[in-house]
């Protein structure tokens, strides 16, 4: 660069200093744009997934991370789990304290529930008073544990006694055995929440597709089962044959 | 208290009838001879029977842990074998269609009683129900136990894949019972690990067998342990080959 410099003339020596710097100074306003637009799609984002009430995700988000646990569980075998909540006698709140009280309690449900699951829980609310929290590479029993953490929080909220506030949950276990897609699932998580208030409310209702192969042996396959088979003249023949 | 650290097995089978129950407290037995500290929990919670086996007539159960407030230290009790051992109720309806939090109670109770011990065989239930696959996820070592029957062997099999796709657990050590002599054993051994190579991807390691033998119903018939009576037979031979395997367990 510098011996090309020297046979430059004076003119074309500034032309080819000034270059580098303009196009630096494009870059810059390259990635100021970059950024600018990241920012942009960022708020974006978080304004469509986002529920603005409440700071937990919205139901469009659930719905996607939902597709996103439900493969996870099919590819590791780990179950994971969804806590469909809904308020009893939240209505009271609205109706009686009007509905800025009502949001303020929402919001306070939402801090309760964000501090009652783990941090890998991905909690959203799902419209109104009903909440949904879908709880990866977790088995019932602990998910069990959670919602009725999530139960008692519930109870403690100033002036949910006063309104005989409570929750009611439903939890469904989705394995790898599991027939459903995800609108089964959140059906079967629906459906136990329905239990769980037609029971009276501030309860804990599951329910799973479970394993029981006792009588039938569904989970193997023709092929397995053929291939189990073929232990052909030697052990389970004579063993059958002598009666032993 | 000394604090030990526990190996946990799990010893299961899916089909009944397969000898779960002998081979967990013949191990348990030659363990303790040899100076390990040994639980044996019944863990068929619903048809226990052990105690029957063992000819002890235990006044608590895992029933009045789970439904009462009895501290799992008074439901231990101690055999003449020289392993302790955990009763569950026989007959009970509510042990059968156990909740979640139920059998998350019983996991919590043995776990602080564990520390106490070097070894716990947990001896589970026949098929595959949610507390049979709580007890194999509770225990950080699985054993399945088979033998030359058909039945047998599919059931075993699909003990392997249920656990494996539920808790994504790949380790599983086999014994093979009632065998005529280590050929057969190794030849059944070597055909489920070739179905669990071909449709799971995975290799099973094999514990040993125990050959078939007239003093093993014999010793069933008169409560006894083969230790205690037959030390001299193949099959008790057979048990000490497979607990000295699992003594060096970590």
């Amino acid at each position: 660069m510098i011996i090309l410099l020297d046979n430059l003339s004076p003119y074309e020596r500034q032309i080819v200093e000034n270059t580098p710097h303009r196009v630096i100074d494009l870059e810059d306003d390259l990635l100021k744009k970059i950024v600018e637009l990241q920012e942009e799609n960022a708020h974006l984002r978080s304004e469509a997934l986002i529920d603005n009430l409440t700071g937990l995700y919205n139901s469009r988000f659930f719905h996607i991370q939902l597709e996103t646990e439900m493969a996870r569980t099919r590819r590791t075998g780990l179950s994971c789990c969804m806590l469909m909540i809904d308020l009893d006698n939240f209505k009271m709140i609205n109706d009686t304290r009007g509905h800025l009280e009502g949001d303020r309690f929402l919001t306070h449900i939402a801090q309760t529930f964000s501090q009652c699951v783990r941090t890998v829980d991905i909690v959203c609310r799902y419209g109104g008073d009903e909440f949904v929290a879908i709880l990866p590479s977790t088995r019932l029993f602990v998910a069990i544990r959670i919602a009725n953490r999530f139960k008692k929080a519930v109870s403690e909220i100033p002036g949910a006694t006063g309104y005989n506030v409570s929750a009611s949950i439903g939890i469904a276990e989705f394995t790898v055995s599991s027939p459903w897609g995800a609108d089964e699932f959140i059906q079967a998580a629906d459906s136990a929440m329905y239990e769980a208030k037609n029971k009276g409310g501030n309860q804990v209702s599951t329910k799973g597709h479970y394993i029981r192969l006792n009588t039938d042996l569904e989970s193997v396959s023709p092929q397995e089962k053929e291939a189990i088979s073929s232990i052909h003249g030697g052990a389970q023949r004579q063993g059958e044959s002598d009666g032993t | 208290m000394e604090h030990k650290h526990p190996v946990i097995t799990s010893i299961s089978s899916g089909k009944g009838g397969v000898g779960k129950t002998f081979v967990s407290v013949n191990i348990g037995a030659y363990l303790a001879h040899q100076g390990k500290k040994v639980l044996i929990v019944d863990c068929d919670l619903g048809l226990a029977n052990i105690d029957v086996m063992l000819g002890v007539n235990p006044r608590f159960t895992l029933k009045e842990v789970v439904f009462g407030d009895t501290d799992i230290n008074d439901v231990a009790i101690q055999t003449k074998h020289g392993f302790d051992f955990v009763p569950a109720s026989s007959g009970a309806a509510e042990m059968v269609q156990l909740m979640y939090e139920d059998i998350e109670k019983i996991k919590e109770a043995l776990g602080k009683l564990a520390q106490q011990y070097d070894l716990v065989l947990l001896d589970t239930g026949a098929g595959i129900s949610e507390s049979v696959l709580q007890f194999n996820l509770f225990a950080n070592k699985n054993v399945i136990i088979l033998n030359r029957e058909l039945t047998s062997l599919t059931d075993a099999y699909a003990t392997i894949k249920v656990i494996y796709q539920t808790f994504g657990r790949d380790s599983f050590n086999i014994i093979v019972n009632t065998a005529r002599n280590e050929d057969e054993a190794k030849k059944i051994f070597n055909h489920i690990d070739s179905i669990c190579n071909r449709f799971l991807g995975f290799s099973l390691h094999y514990l040993g067998y125990i050959v078939y033998d007239e003093v093993v119903p014999r010793s069933i018939m008169k409560q006894e342990v083969l230790l205690s009576h037959q030390n001299q037979s193949t099959p008790a031979a057979n048990f000490a080959s497979i607990a000295d395997r699992m003594a060096n367990w970590q």
